[in-house]
């Protein structure tokens, strides 16, 4: 048996100890902030438990620190990274921007060689990003003046700018070696650093298209103002002669009534010629809507015949219809109905009274056939180049109606080809002439415009 | 005097119908004698058939052009000193250097005159009252 001392000893020990297992269990759950309760001086624990004590202490303040100089670090981590995402995303931007900008761009250095170039660069000057490197763009590039002149390396807008200090924007001429001369728009422009110039940025693009087009615009304004004068100096002669005669008993009525009338037409004509100019000018401009439904294309042949009765009437023809059953087509109305008045009044007005006029649709290999045939005069054989162009009239339709404007075949033309149709014609002169449409069944897309076109018997 | 007995003549040519009645009427009213042609090939056989005073020429025609008609005329000993006003509607300075150049005798832009002032310039031109 043991002394009851020891036996007591053991018991205080066993006490001790266990007064120290809750705070060991929240040690082992990391949790080092609980505090003993420190026996009094006298007592033979106190060493023990002020020794625990103060390791609790030190692992908890050394912890507290860890996870400051943790955290600090987690902080400029997190900040590193973010900026590094930044960079990336500018360097990505920067090259969305330099590739998608549309125009061609060339950065040179201080000594004129180049740095970076786009890919439309290379598109526009024939020459690889290779070749491009490191290069001098004013000796790499073969340029002419607006007057045809070749400019010195001088003279190029990229060393002139860098030399001069000051932005340069020219107009010249470039030379591929594939393509030949081509217009371009150059500026180049100097770029500074700490008020040293440190190299320069050339932007320049391809003109050819843009003064094709102002070329184009100009000499359709043109014509189409000295067309719009023609029945304008004849309203204004025939008034002149009205006023004129008013007052004279000796003219009869009926000649100063023909008067009235010749300016009535001449007016009438007029306002088809504008609408058919304007017309004209949103197909070019390729501002003309689109708006396709499911139409039945004999549906409009039939209303267009039908309005036109009186002419067809007036010369006797023989109108022949040819529709077989027919699966509707996806097309804008009024853009087939402006191909059909077109196609029918031609084909009237320039056949002789008897004459027989045909308007058939048939059904082929996913298009629908539209045939506007006549037994009219014809189409001179050196005028079949001619028959889509704007303001082109042959001779014998000259002739035959003065008063047409020569626009209606090529507004035609342009609403086929909208639908992805085609359009020809067979001809035999004195005997008739064939027109051929054809508008595939997949039909038009839609298309938003200013507007659609206005009627008009061109 | 002698001018007033002489009946004038005139040929004029234009495509556009409607203009070309109004100036045969006016001309003929004033006491000329009116050929009329409607393109330019036509506008050279009238001109060699018949003893013309002075002709009036539009520009814009379908086979032969105005400018073409000049052309052929300076060409032509038998018809170069015909006295042509070239007669359109074009008044840009290159049509009209180009008119002057092929040996037009005068320039005259249709809409800037009415048919009677038309007639009496062409008096004018020709001296006559």
């Amino acid at each position: 048996m043991e002394p009851d001392h020891l036996h007591n000893y053991k018991h205080l020990v066993k006490r001790k100890l266990a007064k120290l297992a809750p705070i060991f269990e929240h040690v082992k759950l990391g949790d080092f902030s609980s505090r003993l309760e420190i026996p009094k001086a006298d007592d033979d624990f106190r060493p023990f438990y002020v020794g625990v004590q103060a390791m609790l202490e030190v692992i908890q303040k050394q912890l507290g620190e860890l996870e400051d100089l943790n955290s600090k670090l987690r902080q400029k981590a997190e900040g590193a990274s973010s900026k590094l995402l930044e960079v990336e995303f500018q360097n990505v931007q920067d090259e969305a921007i330099l590739e998608n900008i549309g125009e061609a761009l060339i950065v040179t250095d201080q000594r004129g060689l180049v740095l970076i170039c786009n890919h439309q660069a290379q598109e526009i000057t024939g020459f690889s990003q290779q070749q491009l490197l490191g290069q001098d763009p004013a000796l790499l590039f073969s340029l002419e003046d607006e007057q045809g002149q070749q400019m010195s390396p001088d003279q190029h807008p990229v060393r002139l700018s860098v030399q001069q200090g000051k932005k340069i924007a020219e107009i010249c001429y470039f030379k591929h070696s594939v393509r030949g001369l081509f217009p371009i728009s150059i500026i180049s422009t100097p770029l500074f650093l700490e008020g040293q110039i440190m190299g320069g940025v050339t932007v320049f693009r391809d003109i050819a298209q843009e003064r094709a087009v102002d070329k184009a615009k100009s000499e359709f304004v043109s014509l189409a103002s000295h067309q719009l004068r023609t029945p304008l100096t004849a309203i204004k002669w025939e008034s002149a002669r009205l006023l004129e005669i008013w007052d004279n008993p000796a003219i009869t009525m009926e000649e100063k009534k023909s008067c009235v009338q010749k300016i009535y037409v001449t007016n009438e004509r007029m306002m088809d010629l504008v609408s058919s100019i304007l017309n004209v000018s949103k197909i070019d401009l390729g501002t003309l809507a689109v708006e396709p439904v499911h139409v039945h294309l004999e549906d409009l042949a039939d209303s267009v015949l039908n309005e036109l009765v009186q002419p067809i009437q007036e010369k006797s023809l023989h109108v022949k219809k040819e529709f077989g059953p027919l699966p509707s087509v996806v097309a804008d109305p009024q853009l087939m109905r402006i191909v059909f008045q077109n196609l029918i009044t031609n084909a009237i007005k320039y056949t002789p009274a008897q004459g027989t006029l045909t308007c058939g649709i048939s059904f082929g290999k996913n298009e629908l056939l539209i045939t506007v045939s006549d037994t009219g005069c014809g189409i001179p054989k050196e005028d079949y180049g001619k028959m889509f162009t704007k303001f082109f009239r042959s001779q014998d339709a000259r002739t035959i109606d003065p008063n047409g404007n020569g626009l209606g075949m090529y507004i035609v033309k342009a609403i086929v080809e909208e639908a992805g149709g085609k359009i020809w014609f067979e001809s035999e002169e004195g005997k008739g002439t064939s027109f051929y449409v054809t508008i595939p069944l997949a039909g038009m897309k839609n298309i938003p415009g200013i507007k659609g076109l206005t009627e008009s018997y061109a | 005097m002698e001018n007033l007995t002489q009946v004038k003549k005139i040929l004029i040519v234009e495509d556009e119908v409607m203009l070309l009645d109004v100036m045969r009427d006016e001309f003929t009213n004033a006491g000329f004698s009116v050929v009329t042609a409607k393109d330019g090939n036509e506008g050279l056989v009238c001109a060699k058939k018949h003893t013309l005073d002075i002709m009036l020429v539009d520009v814009l025609m379908p086979n032969m052009d105005g400018m073409g008609m000049l052309k052929a005329m300076r060409q032509d000993p038998a018809l170069h000193k015909i006295p042509a006003i070239v007669l359109t509607n074009l008044n840009d300075t290159k049509t009209i250097q180009s008119a002057l150049e092929n040996g037009a005798y005068d320039y005259m832009v249709k809409s800037d005159w009415n048919p009677k002032d038309l007639v009496a310039h062409v008096k004018e031109k020709l001296n006559l009252p």
